[in-house]
């Protein structure tokens, strides 16, 4: 389980989010949508404490995390596909996913690579290419891979389907909930793809400025065209 | 060959191992905090200082020669502990002028520091005996501990080689160099790793000190000609980059050899040339911007 407590984050002195509070039960799927500039990628930053200052309580099934370093959260069970991917560009997309399983524990055992490229049959023929010879699409794939290699309880995923082709977001998605089934994994998407994002999850919650303005299953989402009209720049 | 080609030879590839030795650290720190220690010279030379009060001037043997290099190691390896709870460590977040101004103020606390112990009169320390002898190679005579540096130097690399590609220590090592922010997001001390990569550069010149002190007239400069080819090499080399810097040591030292020998009227000059064309032909090194490799 992941719970969001009066959760306030600052980048300097402009504050960010405001007051957030979410929780996603365990082993259930929840999405984050909202506008550029929202506050998601923030939101998920604050989560694992690596960027912006943050105020209030993170826990992971119960325990609270404090104010641990952002270095210490994969050892909590949380493990974030940031947007922008972040590969290791100059070692191999093994060592990649090898880097991956350092954030595993006693109580959650690495993911064996083997099982990995069961995940993502399209990693295995290009294990021992380094990772910055990947397409963007490989990235991602890569990026998502390396962070369930930890087996986390929690997984934070940024746009994992920005900029890829309409079958490889078809793939992603039956690959992601295949994986969270089988770990028990509790998922935060953030999403500007809503396909993805309905196939996936099934709360959603919507961030309007800095603040969660909506939260509720997709089908009350679907009737409150309100809220999704002035909160999201889509019909 | 001729027997002046094997001198300068063996000779360019002992400068270019002592030079190594000391750029060794240098490349290391620079590729996983990007700070370029300006201070790392003066721990070379407090390692050569502290080598020479425990072993003094007439080493037994070699293995107490190479025990007292260790002990040098050790010791400017606390050294860099300190430095870096002090100093380093403050300045993992800020803008990179300030870790220049701070690693010069601490180059020149450790000079003041060295005169205040030792003196400034000049010290000397001989070779162990097992290599304080020459033997002839195709005609010329070559001493051997300039073959015992260029050991000395290969193995260095070759330990650091081992130790970036082929262990897990090596691979975290590059992880961070390459990204902190997304190594600690899976779960990697950073911290700890920037600490042991601190320790283990300073514990490194310390080494380098205990070394190549018999090379050298001991005094709170010893090593300076050293210290700025090692600086010219890791740019040469690529910031970062440990097998660029072997290389640009190795040229640099072939080309200070050559240049004594054949152009002995121009002290030093081919050296400049080499590094202003590899700056006009190669800004970024032979090795660019991998982070420590
Ligand atoms: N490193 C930073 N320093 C200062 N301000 C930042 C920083 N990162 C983001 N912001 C600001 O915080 C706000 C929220 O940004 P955030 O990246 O969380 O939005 P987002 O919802 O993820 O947008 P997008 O859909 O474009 O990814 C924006 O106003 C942005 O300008
Ligand atoms: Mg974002």
């Amino acid at each position: 389980m992941l719970r969001v407590d009066h959760l306030n984050a600052y980048y300097g002195q402009s504050h960010i989010l405001h007051d957030i509070r979410l929780e996603v039960p365990s082993g259930r799927r929840t999405s984050v949508l909202g506008r550029n500039g929202a506050g998601k990628s923030t939101l998920l930053k604050s989560i694992t404490n690596a960027g912006p200052r943050v105020e209030g309580e993170v826990s992971v099934n119960g325990s609270p995390l404090g104010q641990s370093a952002w270095y210490r959260r994969a050892k909590s069970g949380i493990a974030l596909v940031p947007e922008d991917r972040r590969i290791f560009t100059h070692i191999t997309v093994e060592e990649n996913i090898e880097l991956g399983r350092l954030g595993a524990s006693a109580d959650r055992p690495a993911i064996p690579v083997s099982q990995i490229y069961e995940w993502f049959p399209m990693l295995g023929p290009l294990k021992a290419r380094l990772g910055g010879q990947l397409s963007g699409g490989q990235q991602q794939m890569l990026a998502v891979a390396r962070a369930v290699a930890s087996h986390p309880r929690v997984l934070l995923l940024d746009e994992p389907t920005e900029g890829l082709a309409p079958v490889i977001v078809e793939e992603l998605a039956k690959i992601v909930a295949k994986i969270c089934s089988e770990l028990q994994i509790t998922l935060l998407l953030v999403e500007q793809n809503i396909w993805f994002s309905r196939q996936t999850t099934d709360h959603v919650y919507l961030l309007g400025t800095g603040s969660i303005v909506f939260s509720g299953s997709w089908a009350e989402f679907d009737q409150d065209e309100t809220i999704r009209n002035r909160h999201l720049a889509i019909a | 060959m001729s027997s002046q080609a094997i001198f300068v030879l063996f000779n360019g590839l002992a400068s270019g191992m002592a030079f190594f030795l000391v750029a060794a650290g240098l490349t290391w720190v620079f590729g996983i905090l990007k700070i370029l220690n300006l201070a790392h010279g003066a721990f070379f030379m407090l390692g050569a200082y502290i080598a020479f009060t425990v072993g003094g001037g007439w080493p037994a043997s070699i293995w107490s020669f190479l025990g007292v290099a260790l002990i040098a190691a050790a010791a400017i390896g606390v050294l860099g502990y300190l430095t870096d709870q002090l100093v380093l460590k403050r300045l993992r977040d800020v803008d990179y002028h300030y870790a220049l101004i701070a690693t010069f103020g601490l180059m020149l606390f450790c000079e003041g520091a060295a005169k205040f112990i030792w003196g400034t009169d000049y010290q000397a320390v001989m070779p162990p005996p097992e290599v304080d002898r020459a033997v002839v190679v195709g005609g010329s005579y070559i001493s051997v501990y300039t073959l015992f540096v260029i050991g000395i130097g290969v193995s260095v690399f070759a330990a650091l080689e081992i130790i970036m590609h082929r262990t897990w220590a090596g691979k975290i090592m590059r992880a961070v160099s390459n990204d902190p922010w997304m190594a600690g997001t899976l779960g990697i001390n950073v911290p700890m790793v920037l600490m042991v990569s601190v320790i283990a550069s300073f514990a490194l010149a310390g080494f380098a000190g205990g070394i190549l002190v018999p090379n050298q007239a001991l005094s709170p400069h010893v090593g300076a000609s050293f210290v700025l080819y090692a600086f010219m090499a890791v740019v040469i080399g690529g910031l970062g980059s440990i097998r660029g810097t072997f290389l640009a040591c190795i040229l640099l030292g072939l080309v200070e050899s050559a240049n004594a020998t054949f152009l002995s009227q121009y002290g030093g000059i081919a050296i400049y040339v080499v590094l202003a064309i590899f700056l006009v032909w190669k800004p970024t090194g032979l090795f660019p911007a991998q982070g420590a490799t």
